[in-house]
């Protein structure tokens, strides 16, 4: 089905910044990410082809993660590791830890509670 | 008064006539065919009503086209909600329509392919005595097998079970899997699925073989075509291995290769594949990154068989998938269900909820309503709770254990609202 607009909804569209904090890039997520995003969402995690990338992404403020997010999560996360880099996960809210929790990803690409924590590891 | 004898050889004469019929003609011609052979047993003005996918309306079959003009006294199209074909569908309940004045006995009678409900025969007699109920009871069953025979190679039969158009993905689906509601004196099955039009990857299944009674369900990710096919994949793939006798964990790996050979590692299905020995209620499955299955017990004792999953089909993260064990009792209720039951985002973002789903069927099952009944409700309300709209598929299969025995079938038939002999 068809999914409810973006443009209906502007304030739970995807946003992504990025910084870098002692060689790791930290992607800050906000919004929902469904099939809407997840294009958006590739392209905030790329490109990570060049050398071993290191990438936080902080889910904090993603309130909404659906499988066409997921798919991408695990593409990047294993183009990421082939290249000798590692991709995690910084502070998922409840509802999208327990679908990492369910399909397993949280097995797969390292979760963290908080920022902090993932940028130490 | 014609004897005994007389009125059952009226009966024979008008199923064999049927029978005889059936072999050469489209489903097209039914209604002309069935209203031929049943004045042999003295019922007249018989009309075929058939559902549609979401079991909202029932719509005339007629004629050539099979939704042509309806005839004198006939409607082309009855609701379901708020009518009495419409409760006789509902309740599978032979009903006598007294609307009709003194122009003989009206009645409506269930058509069902074993449990599943497919419609409701409209049907004047002469009288209302027990043998006419029993002879429209066994039109109304060999009126049932002879659409369910012909239905495969019937677009007027697809069109008539549609209100409105489907999308290709649904139109795969449909076709692929078993019909909604199955039992037999050891299981009573059934499942439901919405948006019933706008299916994407959402797909379950079902199947005997001796006292094993395979269960599936499949959710492919994405809202699109394609989610489509990598459902159809994984159910064939699902389909093939098991009769070649591979064991659960063999299935997955095999879905799982299916899915990379067609897709590399851009499309993934979470799903679970279970067996359950009847003779035994032992229940083995395999989770590969989907809800865990939901246990009812004694009407109210509800847990989530915990066990760990590997990862979706088609990802090829490495888990290890491994074979996970319940002992069922008899009467427990299994739920297996997609993502669009519990977590669909409503109006105010608060999700319908594994527990009101729950709290749902429960209700109904203590009102004693047929389950397929409980299961075109509980989706109705998902949807209406959702405004009508479902950003994803939202699917539930409910299987009961009753027992070892296949042919002790008085609870299944009361379960399924099945008209006792």
């Amino acid at each position: 089905m068809t999914p409810i607009h973006d443009a209906d909804r502007p304030a739970r569209r995807l946003r992504a910044e990025q910084r870098t904090a002692a060689g790791i890039r930290v992607v800050s997520l906000h919004g929902e990410i469904d099939h809407n995003a997840k294009d958006l969402l590739r392209k905030a995690l790329g490109p990570y082809d060049a050398r071993p990338a290191h990438i936080v992404a902080d889910l904090g403020g993603v309130t909404f993660l659906d499988s066409s997010g997921i798919s991408v999560f695990i593409a990047a996360h294993q183009q990421i590791a082939d290249a000798g880099g590692w991709l995690r996960i910084a502070a998922p809210q409840e509802a999208v830890r327990e679908v990492l929790r369910l399909v397993t990803v949280d097995s797969v690409i390292a979760c963290y509670p908080t920022l902090e924590q993932a940028l130490s590891g | 008064m014609p004897a005994v004898e007389d009125t059952r050889a009226d009966a024979r004469r008008m199923l064999e006539g049927l029978l005889a019929a059936s072999h050469l003609m489209p489903l097209e011609a039914l209604p002309a065919r069935v209203a031929e052979h049943a004045t042999a047993a003295g019922l007249t003005e018989v009309s075929i009503y058939i559902a549609d996918v979401q079991g909202n309306v029932l719509r005339l079959l007629t004629g050539d086209k099979g939704t042509g003009e309806a005839g004198p006294g006939e409607e082309a199209e009855l609701k379901v909600e708020g009518t009495l074909p419409g409760r006789a569908y509902q309740y599978v309940e032979v009903l006598a329509d007294r609307s009709t004045g003194e122009q003989g006995h009206r009645w409506w009678v269930p058509l069902l392919d074993g449990t599943e409900r497919i419609g409701v025969l409209r049907i004047t007699a002469a009288d209302d005595t027990g043998r006419t109920r029993q002879d429209m009871v066994a039109l109304a069953s060999l009126v049932a097998l002879i659409l369910v025979s012909k239905r495969g190679h019937s677009d007027v039969y697809a069109r008539l079970t549609r209100a409105e158009p489907m999308n290709i993905a649904a139109e795969m689906q449909w076709h692929l899997m078993p019909p909604r509601t199955y039992a037999d004196g050891r299981v009573v099955i059934s499942a439901a699925m919405e948006p019933a039009y706008r299916i994407s990857g959402d797909a379950f299944d079902y199947a005997t073989a001796g006292p094993v009674v395979h269960l599936s369900i499949f959710d492919a990710m994405g809202h699109d075509t394609a989610a489509g096919l990598s459902a159809n994949l994984a159910m064939a793939a699902c389909r093939n291995s098991r009769r070649q006798d591979a064991g659960l964990v063999e299935i997955t790996e095999r879905i799982e290769r299916a899915l990379i050979e067609q897709y590399g590692q851009t499309r993934y299905v979470t799903g679970i594949v279970a067996d359950l020995d009847t003779t035994t209620g032992t229940l083995t499955w395999v989770n590969r990154g989907h809800h865990p299955p939901v246990i009812i017990r004694g009407g109210r004792w509800i847990s989530e068989l915990r066990c760990r999953p590997a990862h979706p089909m088609g990802t090829n993260l490495g888990l290890e998938a491994r074979l996970c064990r319940e002992q069922l009792e008899p009467g427990d209720r299994l739920l297996f269900y997609t993502d669009g039951i519990t977590e669909a985002r409503g109006a105010g973002d608060t999700e319908f909820g594994l527990e009101r789903f729950v709290d749902f069927l429960l209700r109904h099952h203590a009102d004693g309503l047929p389950v397929p009944e409980t299961l075109r409700r509980l989706v109705h309300a998902v949807l209406e709770y959702h405004g009508g709209r479902l950003n994803d598929d939202a699917t539930v299969l409910v299987c009961e254990w009753l027992g070892p025995d296949p042919d002790t079938t008085t609870e299944a038939a009361a379960r399924t609202g099945l008209p006792l002999p």
